[in-house]
């Protein structure tokens, strides 16, 4: 009883993303000019490690080759092939009330064999590259690819792309929750801005 | 560096056994007095058998795991790299009878991303973006460690370094209780602790520039009005919260005698940071490390049992006092990268206790550039401690007895001695 009180009390607390943008949540630091970055060579790669100047607040960057064919009870497959786990903890706080990445059809699975996306997370070491493989070839098609973070788009000259095809990308180190659900919107098509 | 020959097992007992770190045809060996804060370093020219049976985390440092001599009923399992259940990139291999786990050796070596490897040669300044990645959640520590043994700190920024570990320590702490009550299927209580990690990283971002602080030194600190409101309204609800899941006879029947490492097996197996204070032993680099200064008034909490409870209970008791100690700090003078000059030449070493346990740092800086870097981080100690408390536990109990250590493969994947 005390915890349906508790809940009741503190009230409705997720987003009203994506019926509007979220102006609460903070932008992450991306730098003004990344040509002097002396690490990453574009915004996709970026550390926003700072080291280059001055940072200014931003939405993470998200590109996509194509869409899925599908809109709804969309399963993902979330995989580390070397990340620092930052990258997983904003991954595993999308089930937070504050975002509830269910309510808009997206669950986690925990094997590649029904996933519709694989979300790889990390920078690809030589022990997971053929593991990484092993998942992708183990999921049914259409296949869909997400390279997530810095690190998975090539921060160090080591991507993602380099071992499987990448459909996605989405930058940041990590990149925040609010932004890999607004990927995952476009890549359904329920992206309307 | 520093090292005398001497023979391991010959080292008295009231020193712990930090590391052992390979060098060509070396084993160099770190050894503490969490008490008076001595650290030795000695060198010899193996791991002697017998150091195994007296110091059994040597085997943490050199990988050399056997399991027991198998029973009839005996199985092996391996569970990982890519299980849902571990949650990252790291393996177990398991030897069970039936439901129960007689031994676990815990698999590294899936994320060796080489970070520690690239920081040779850079100045301290260029390196720290990879120090800070060795593992994000304790990125601050990590940084700060580093920052503070290689370059010379101003005086007036040390209140923000110190509220930029105890804001991590928060959320760690934090995630550490959501994750046992999600394992404990207490929905409420885990999407209450999941909001609450979700604000805290939200702040993080707005004071230090950084969900999880890295770069902190770089960018931040940023002035944000509404720091300690929204602080002091995440600290009114996390108590009564905590109290209401240590009622819950659910949720502790869970973690009571679960993965239990007692007193007289922490000293056995130089056990460091929550667990060794779980079960009544006093090891907190905060009274021995490079903050020692900052935390002189410091009393760290102690529980006596050594379960995955006794666990919880430290943590919640850390949680009030973080929330004590950064509603002291003030940090509006430090500004952004004036820490980051004066860089210091020769080697220098320290700890620094981050959410689960304390993280030795060794760094040689020549001509301002790194030479050598030794690590090894409180996750490398401490999966060595899981796999001695899991002994005898069931399938299970298996999410509880880990996500109780709150520790990261990331983390141990960045031990070494690097040059």
């Amino acid at each position: 009883m005390m915890w349906l009180w508790r809940g009741l009390k503190k009230g409705v607390i997720t987003t009203d993303f994506p019926k509007k943008e979220d102006e609460s949540i903070p932008k992450s630091l991306y730098p003004i000019d990344i040509e002097k970055c002396p690490l990453c060579t574009d915004y996709f790669s970026c550390f926003n490690c700072g080291l280059c100047g001055e940072m200014t607040e931003r939405d993470d960057f998200c590109e996509l080759k194509r869409e899925l064919p599908f809109k709804k009870s969309v399963h993902i497959f979330s995989i580390d092939v070397g990340s620092c786990s930052a990258c997983n903890r904003e991954i595993a706080l999308l089930t937070a009330p504050q975002y509830d990445i269910h309510r808009l059809g997206f669950f986690f699975t925990p094997t590649p064999k029904h996933a519709d996306i694989l979300l790889v997370l990390g920078l690809p070491t030589k022990e997971m590259i053929p593991i990484l493989k092993e998942a992708y070839e183990l999921m049914p098609s259409p296949k869909y690819v997400i390279s997530t973070g810095g690190c998975a788009n090539g921060v160090l000259g080591n991507a993602v792309s380099n071992y499987i095809p990448v459909d996605a990308r989405i930058s940041g180190c990590p990149p925040q929750p609010i932004s890999v659900l607004r990927l995952l919107l476009k890549i359904t098509g329920r992206w309307e801005k | 560096m520093i090292f005398e020959k001497r023979e391991p097992c010959s080292n008295p007992k009231r020193f712990s056994l930090t590391s052992i770190f390979s060098a060509n045809q070396e084993k160099l060996y770190v050894w503490t007095d969490y008490t008076s804060g001595e650290v030795r370093f000695t060198k010899w020219g193996n791991v002697p058998e017998k150091l195994y049976t007296t110091r059994p985390v040597a085997r943490a440092f050199t990988g050399n795991y056997v399991f027991p001599k198998p029973l009839n009923c005996s199985k092996i399992l391996n569970y990982g790299p890519a299980a849902g259940g571990i949650g990252e990139a790291g393996a177990f291999k398991l030897m069970t009878c039936g439901e129960r786990i007689d031994a676990l050796i815990p698999y590294y070596g899936f994320k060796k991303r080489g970070f520690a490897d690239k920081v040779i040669g850079l100045s301290p300044r260029e390196a720290l973006p990879f120090v800070e990645r060795f593992v994000g959640q304790f990125a601050p520590s990590y940084a700060s460690l580093f920052t503070l043994l290689t370059m010379e700190v101003p005086e007036k920024c040390m209140d923000y370094i110190l509220l930029a570990v105890e804001l991590e320590r928060l959320h760690n702490h934090m995630w550490v209780i959501h994750k046992l009550s999600a394992d404990a299927s207490q929905k409420i209580a885990t999407a209450h602790l999941a909001a609450m990690t979700e604000e805290l990283l939200r702040l993080n971002l707005h004071v230090l520039g950084h969900r999880y602080g890295m770069g902190f030194m770089r960018v931040g600190p940023i002035k944000y009005e509404n720091f300690h409101s929204e602080l002091n309204k995440l600290k009114k609800e996390f108590f009564p919260l905590a109290e209401e899941l240590l009622n819950s006879r659910i949720f502790i029947d869970r973690l009571q005698t679960t993965c239990t490492i007692e007193h007289s097996s922490v000293i056995k197996h130089d056990v460091i940071g929550i667990p060794a204070r779980a079960a009544g032993v006093v090891r907190d680099a905060r009274k021995i490390g490079v903050l020692k200064d900052e935390y002189r008034d410091y009393k760290p909490p102690v529980k006596k049992y050594g379960d995955a409870l006794s666990r919880l209970r430290v943590r919640i008791d850390e949680i009030d006092k973080s929330f004590e100690i950064i509603s002291n700090l003030s940090w509006e003078d430090c500004r952004p990268l004036s820490m980051l000059s004066k860089e210091k030449d020769g080697f220098h070493y320290g700890f620094i206790e981050m959410p689960p346990g304390d993280a030795f740092m060794g760094v040689e800086i020549e001509n301002r550039k790194i030479k050598a870097l030794l690590i090894r981080p409180p996750s490398t100690v401490l999966y060595h401690a899981f796999a001695v408390g899991i002994k005898g536990n069931v399938f299970t109990d298996f999410p509880f007895a880990l996500d109780s250590f709150g520790i990261y493969f990331a983390d141990v994947d960045s031990f070494g001695r690097w040059k």
